[in-house]
């Protein structure tokens, strides 16, 4: 199914060219968010946390902070403060200035720390690389548009410039809040996850899902994320609710042996699914990093093709515009996807779709591409490895 | 009117239990002064928290919005320059705490949360110290058995409020626990001498009716 040719070979290429500039998002005015301007002009002597980023060709000044304390964003080319709605506006029009978005006080300290991780992150892992953002803000930050203009999608979307793949799961609020999605999954630079419940053989209920026409908000894909076995912390005991859970599931008592099973435990989530993308994810990462070093293949070059019958294709096939390569219909129904070297997350990206299972019964508002297959990634692009799991040791300074 | 036949009947149930404990309390002054380590015990509060949120079964949309923790400091360690709080902590005797009760359920965390008086009603075999998520999670579960009778309605937002003292163990383990003593209470007199832990969960529909009682600015959102 999966047709691997080189095409061509030229030139010294190394992993890091895979980096190009996702587009930027568009401007909405020096203060944002837009929406919220004219109620915080109606506060101005009300103190919150802001995010102040400069002009890229701009030193960020924290003079202009005056003797406020400033705390560095580098991806962001600004910094974050506190101080006064007055002041920010009066900073917006400072020279130099490129925007100043206002946090709300339940989402600041989130946003601002999920920043510097970022920052850490781009700063110290071998890029290109992968980051998996289980996390989002608080849910009533939750939209049913994107915002890509908010600073983390703009830092998300400066990190994939400089090679870091961010898949984010798009929320658990499928429930009680239809179409409104974790706002950090919408940029289309992440790789957006809902979760499939195999139980039932549908997406997961609580499962986030965006408005059927808002397709820049559906999720990308969805991976198993109901009962996933995963690591149970070693420094306290299951509750006895939990305890009777997961031994309750035949899965897990057949998969984890009597004596390991303090050691885990049973999830689910679309935090769950999106760590089943990321190791998927890795594993074609690890490929593409192979194939570039083994082929010598430069930024454009073609890279190989591959062959998806009519069972992968699905309505999100026809609708999501494509983020790279070409889809050419074959005589069997299907497509032949062609791929050249491009920026790292939109050849990830694209390959997770287009090798996505589409999930009968499930609408690509709700589905997106479809299940992702983690076995059938292995198998595909298994040619230089495999990516084992592992732990890195991020924090924030 | 599910909801308020739930938020009465944990109201019942905590003046109840204050109504119990509040005069053995009150009536005592606090034994010693002791320090705890704030960071500790929010750190207890997290793990808590995230054992509440990835407890498998229905929240009826409600989603954790807000914790608040009070805590009756007494004075403040300035010297210290770890952030710590000093509380009164009660003999277990002179609130009335059955100590012959065994610990047999609940995490390794240092404080450990007794049920009030008459939690048989939030939850089958809450019996004994329970830790908070089990007693977040049985008043939870009281919440839900409500809401599902007819006319069903959707819950917009719940606090469950969490009163409890510290005490220390009469039989010299040096270890404080905390005692629940009152779920879901309000009543002003408990604040002169005992802690809260408030877990806000709202349900992100509403999230924006929220209003600032205070009056104060509501933050654009």
């Amino acid at each position: 199914m999966l047709l691997f040719g080189s095409l061509r070979a030229s030139c010294l290429a190394l992993v890091g060219v895979l980096l190009l500039i996702p587009g930027e998002p568009a401007r909405a005015g020096k203060v944002g968010p837009p929406r919220l301007v004219e109620a915080l002009r109606a506060q101005p002597g009300e103190i919150y946390d802001y995010v102040v980023s400069f002009e890229e060709d701009e030193t960020p000044d924290s003079g202009l902070a005056g003797q406020r304390e400033t705390l560095p964003l580098k991806l962001l080319n600004g910094f974050a403060m506190r101080m006064p709605v007055a002041d920010a506006f009066e900073l917006a029009d400072q020279p130099g200035i490129r925007w100043v978005w206002y946090l709300h006080p339940d989402e600041a300290t989130g946003t601002i720390r999920v920043l510097q991780g970022l920052d850490y992150t781009v700063a110290t892992l071998p890029l290109p690389n992968l980051a998996n953002l289980s996390l989002g803000p608080p849910t009533k930050f939750y939209r049913t548009e994107p915002e890509l203009d908010a600073p983390v999608q703009r830092a998300l979307g400066a990190a994939a410039e400089r090679g870091l793949i961010a898949i984010v799961a798009i929320g658990n609020t499928g429930e009680q809040a239809p179409g409104y999605v974790n706002p950090w999954s919408a940029p289309p630079w992440v790789i957006s996850v809902g979760a499939w419940d195999h139980t039932t053989n549908a997406v997961w209920t609580g499962s986030s899902t965006a408005e059927p026409d808002r397709v820049d908000a559906w999720p990308d894909v969805v991976a198993p994320g109901v009962d996933v076995i995963g690591p149970w912390t070693s420094t306290r005991e299951k509750s006895v609710e939990r305890r009777a859970y997961d031994e309750a599931n035949d899965r897990f008592r057949t998969q984890i042996p009597k004596e390991e099973q303090d050691k885990y435990t049973l999830m689910t989530g679309t935090s769950q699914a999106a760590a089943v993308v990321s190791g998927a994810a890795a594993q074609i990462l690890r490929y593409l990093n192979g194939f570039i070093v083994e082929h010598k293949t430069s930024f454009g070059d073609a890279l190989f093709e591959l062959e998806a019958g009519p069972d992968r294709m699905s309505d999100y096939d026809r609708q999501a515009p494509r983020l790279t390569g070409t889809a050419t219909p074959n005589d069997s129904g299907g497509m032949t996807y062609s791929y050249t070297l491009d920026e790292p997350w939109r050849l990830v990206k694209q390959i997770l779709i287009d090798t996505a299972i589409p999930v009968p019964g499930a609408r690509s508002w709700q589905a997106g591409a479809g299940l992702v297959d983690r076995d059938y990634i292995n198998a595909q692009f298994g040619a230089y490895g495999s990516e084992p799991p592992q732990l890195l040791p991020v924090k924030v300074q | 009117m599910n909801q308020l036949l739930a938020s009465f009947l944990i109201g019942a149930i905590a003046f109840w239990g204050a109504f119990q404990l509040y005069p053995k309390i009150f009536q005592e002054a606090a034994d010693e002064i002791a320090v705890l380590s704030l960071e500790d015990t929010i750190r207890h509060i997290e793990l808590e928290l995230a054992e509440i949120a990835a407890t498998p079964g229905d929240t009826a949309g409600l989603i954790l919005d807000t914790v608040k923790v009070e805590l009756s400091a007494q004075r403040q360690d300035e010297e210290n320059t770890t952030a710590e709080l000093a509380v009164p902590v009660f003999d277990e005797a002179s609130i009335g705490v059955d100590t012959t009760r065994k610990l047999t359920r609940g995490s390794k965390i240092t404080v450990a949360f007794k049920a009030p008086a008459g939690d048989e009603l939030l939850a089958d075999g809450a019996h004994g110290e329970l830790d908070l998520s089990a007693l977040v999670l049985a008043a939870r579960q009281a919440l839900l058995a409500t809401a599902k009778d007819d006319p069903v309605l959707l819950p917009k937002s719940v606090d469950i409020e969490v009163h409890f003292v510290l005490a220390r163990s009469v039989k010299g383990e040096g270890k404080i626990k905390a005692y629940v003593i009152a779920v879901g209470g309000s009543s002003s007199q408990l604040d002169t001498g005992g802690n809260k832990i408030v877990l806000g969960y709202v349900n992100p529909l509403f999230a924006e009716e929220k209003k600032d009682s205070a009056g104060k600015a509501v933050p654009p959102i």
